[in-house]
């Protein structure tokens, strides 16, 4: 009885599962993009977290126009998936047709951390977490055999360089990601304030798409600063964190 | 060209009365580079003070109505011997452009002078200063659009050698040279209407120190329609040399580059997107793995592994410490018991020194037989690092063996040695160290 349960859910999963996949495509297939996207978003609200999801639904927002919305979900779908050209290829289209200049980023641990960008985050904490455990296990080894060391000077030495160079690189991938989380305008104009709330003044606009990092937030006001160093607060309404 | 510090300087210095006769002690004087500027054309206007000291003192600029106001900085800051007073002079210059022709008068700046407890608050004013612009000659060519100075044009092309269709590249204008950049307007660009121009916001670098020009570079984000071989034409860029009195023309080089299909084979682009090119990905079911974040436990894992190893190692030299003091111990005691039943009689070098060996028997866990006064010597240079303790041995010892020539029916105090060999030993309990 127990295994025919068992049986009958894997069933459900493997039909239910490509027939899902079908109902986002063919409302995007038919120029319904509006339905491809409730679509989307629901399968992402129901916790699957899949580069071929995001990805679609920034391709169903680029098909409406909406930049931020597409640049948002091609965002999430690079950290899933780092090294798929198509997806650097849409971000960078977007960076190019958005009215915002794009700029690279220019802060130290950004660009330290841009170095790690061929990975996802996951990808190299596992492999800073490989190292991290194989420099222990060295240290051990040097450490324990004192007869050893004469030989394990260099190699360890080497070794260290390069286990700490993995680490600083992963440490400010994390950082920068949770500390400083990149954000995209979804909304096509949003004031930038000079302080957190309407009776500051306005000092620039960024059009949908612009991109900035989240540095601190204020009941409904985000403090952001853009990667041309420009700081300000922007409504939360008026972006989306990555 | 430092066109503006130019053909007509004339100064208008303003003085109170009362400066003339040397008392005063501020100064204030303006004067700009040109009377008669073209409109547009940038010209400096030059404030400078003179004052006794440096605080308090606060220069106040006209409001420039009709001018474009363009940037300001310090010309110089330093310390004038005048009629044999120390003043300290400062000029600030603010470049300014006006922006129609005809009759100017720039209103008086003025020179406030906090009070203290020795002077009232003073405001020194300069006269208004006239000037007379004349418009631009009336030649002006089609790609003509207002920029007034003395100018150049570069153009960057970025990637310079071949693209995919579809991938956007950046085309950039960077003008460079003296006027006022900021008014400067992009150029026109020559290109296909089927092209996607992206202008993009254009980045002004203001002139500073050993920067002497200003430039202003204008951007546009292109994406060609056409696979193939594709070309920008030159960009021609006009502008208005006061200097010379006569419009100069500039153009860029043209630009080829290639274009090559894009990865579905496109050989010409929609401007209006398509399924096709904004194709979706399958979605392939349970193909993401979800571990979860126990695994940063790992991070944990071989640091763990090794401060226990070292725990483990600690309490392990520490058990052994332990063994080994307490073996000490009871050799000492054992030692001290058989010096005290020593008979007064009996005592002899030969027994004091077999006492002394089993001690260190006792103290090494080793027998009798394997102590030696080789050995002996060794344990000690080795455990004793006290050099007084070693030398009060040697020399306690060297008196023992003595002992044994001494001549028959003498007298010797045994006792007195026995008891100085007990502290010897309690001594060298304290300082002993343990290889362990």
């Amino acid at each position: 009885m127990r295994y025919s349960r068992v049986v009958l859910y894997l069933f459900c999963v493997l039909c239910i599962a490509p027939i899902q996949a079908d109902v986002g495509r063919d409302a995007y297939d038919s120029g319904d993009y509006a339905n491809a996207i409730e679509y989307y978003e629901k399968r992402i609200a129901t916790g699957e977290h899949h580069v071929a999801i995001y990805f679609n639904l920034g391709q169903a927002y680029s098909q409406l126009g909406q930049w931020g919305n597409a640049l948002v979900n091609y965002h999430r779908a690079q950290r899933l998936a780092p090294r798929d050209n198509e997806i650097a290829q849409r971000i960078a289209t977007i960076r190019a047709i958005r009215p915002d200049l794009y700029v690279g980023e220019q802060g130290l641990l950004e660009q330290v951390a841009s170095i790690s960008t061929f990975f996802s985050i996951a990808e190299l904490e596992a492999l800073a977490l490989i190292l991290w455990s194989g420099g222990w296990i060295g240290f051990i080894i040097f450490w324990h055999k004192i007869s050893w060391r004469a030989r394990l000077r260099y190699p360890f030495a080497i070794a260290s360089v390069i286990i700490g160079f993995v680490l600083t690189i992963t440490f400010c991938r994390i950082y920068i990601e949770t500390a400083r989380p990149l954000a995209v305008v979804i909304i096509p104009t949003a004031s930038v304030m000079s302080g957190a709330g309407d009776e500051y003044f306005a000092m620039f606009t960024l059009s949908d798409g612009a991109e900035g990092r989240i540095l601190e937030q204020h009941r409904q006001w985000i403090k952001i600063e853009l990667t041309d160093g420009r700081l300000g607060w922007i409504d939360r309404q008026a972006i989306v964190q990555i | 060209m430092m066109y503006w510090l130019g053909l007509f300087m004339i100064m208008f210095t303003i003085f109170p009365q009362q400066s003339f006769s040397g008392d005063d002690d501020y100064f204030l004087e303006i004067f700009v580079d040109n009377v008669t500027p073209f409109v547009g054309e940038q010209i400096a206007y030059h404030l400078r003070y003179y004052g006794e000291t440096q605080t308090g003192v606060f220069p106040q600029f006209p409001s420039f109505e009709g001018f474009w106001i363009g940037d300001s900085y310090e010309a110089f800051n330093q310390i004038q011997i005048i009629g044999e007073r120390q003043f300290f002079v400062r000029e600030v210059v603010i470049l300014i452009a006006p922006l129609r022709d005809g009759e100017y008068t720039i209103m008086p700046a003025s020179l406030v002078v906090t009070g203290d407890v020795f002077r009232s608050a003073q405001v020194y004013e300069t006269n208004p200063l006239q000037l007379q612009v004349r418009p631009l000659p009336p030649d002006a060519p089609t790609s003509f659009l207002g920029a007034v100075g003395d100018f150049t044009m570069s153009a960057n092309f970025d990637p310079s050698v071949s693209l995919t269709l579809g991938t956007p590249f950046t085309f950039e204008i960077i003008i460079q040279g003296t006027g006022i950049l900021e008014l400067v307007t992009p150029p026109h660009l020559n290109l296909p209407d089927s092209w996607q121009i992206i202008a993009q916001p254009a980045i002004y670098t203001a002139p500073s120190i050993g920067i002497p020009l200003g430039s202003k570079r204008f951007r546009w984000r292109i994406i060609v329609d056409e696979a193939g071989r594709q070309t920008i034409p030159p960009i021609i860029w006009s502008y208005f040399d006061p200097y010379r009195q006569m419009y100069i023309t500039l153009d860029t080089p043209i630009f080829s580059f290639n274009v090559l299909p894009s990865p579905s084979n496109e050989i010409r682009l929609n401007t209006t997107y398509q399924t096709d090119y904004l194709r979706l990905k399958p979605i392939e079911p349970a193909s993401q793995i979800v571990i979860g974040d126990w695994w940063h436990l790992g991070w944990l894992i071989m640091p763990s592994v090794f401060f226990l190893m070292l725990l483990q190692n600690t309490l392990h030299h520490r058990n052994k410490h332990k063994v080994a003091l307490r073996r000490s111990k009871t050799a000492r005691m054992r030692a001290l018991k058989r010096l005290q039943i020593l008979e007064t009689s009996s005592i002899t070098p030969t027994k004091l020194t077999a006492i002394f060996y089993a001690y260190i028997a006792d103290k090494l866990n080793v027998s009798n037989k394997q102590v030696t006064s080789q050995s002996v010597t060794t344990v000690l240079s080795q455990s004793v690092h006290h050099a007084d303790v070693i030398s009060q041995i040697q020399s306690l010892f060297s008196h023992i063996n003595s002992m044994a020539y001494i001549p028959e029916g003498a007298s010797y105090n045994f006792v007195e040695v026995v008891e100085e060999l007990s502290g010897l030993l309690i001594q060298l309990d304290k300082t002993w160290e343990y290889h362990i």
